[in-house]
């Protein structure tokens, strides 16, 4: 699968990232790099793929975790990654808690 | 060699602020990300390595970039670092990320 491109969602607690995760993946065929508890209530989750699904995933992601978590819900899109990002994307327990 | 041996660390909280930052110092300048650090509370940190103006440009674009999407918490440029404190960089964390990054910089398309 071309993974080319890299997303992240990042919100406050789990049950939105785990809404948006399960909602992703119903509705593209996105790579999911991994969830990464970084502490503090945030959760993030790692999404790769080729830059029309990541897009698409983000915003449905997106969405749905705002759906559940009033607050800041924060997404990011890199169309072409530079390699410690896609690494990172790809290996997200490098920070995961 | 001493000469690329400046380092610039920057500090945000959330991944997402972070991997702006990333991209925006790879992509700025000729600097290697050298480690990436879990702070904990949600604060995540990463550090880039090059010569002294390469790492100074990089920082300040990481600084412009980070805060679009998130919380920057610091951001600093070190032009000769000791090696006791460079050796902080060294953890395990970051010999997996550089093994992370060769491999994804193989398979990515240059």
């Amino acid at each position: 699968m071309p993974s080319s491109a890299v997303g992240f969602i990042e919100a406050d607690g789990f049950v939105p990232v785990f809404d948006a995760v399960d909602a992703m993946v119903k509705a593209t065929d996105v790579e999911v790099g991994g969830v990464m508890r970084l502490g503090g209530g945030l959760v993030a989750v790692a999404l790769l793929g080729d830059l029309a699904t990541v897009e698409e995933a983000v915003e449905i992601g997106e969405e749905t975790a705002r759906a559940v978590s009033a607050r800041a819900v924060k997404s990011i899109v890199f169309a072409s990654p530079c390699a410690p990002v896609s690494a990172l994307a790809g290996e997200p327990q490098l920070v995961d808690g | 060699m001493a000469k690329d041996h400046a380092i610039g660390l920057i500090e945000t909280r959330g991944v997402v602020a972070l991997a702006a930052g990333i991209e925006a110092m790879i992509k700025t300048a000729d600097v290697q990300c050298i480690a990436v650090e879990r702070i904990g509370s949600g604060y995540l940190a990463a550090a880039v390595q090059g010569s002294l103006a390469p790492v100074r440009q990089a920082v300040e674009a990481a600084t412009v970039a980070v805060k679009q999407y998130g919380e920057l918490r610091a951001a600093q440029v070190y032009p000769k670092p000791h090696d006791t404190s460079a050796g902080l960089l060294e953890g395990n964390s970051s010999r997996r990320l550089r093994q992370a990054i060769t491999a994804a910089s193989g398979e990515g398309t240059s």
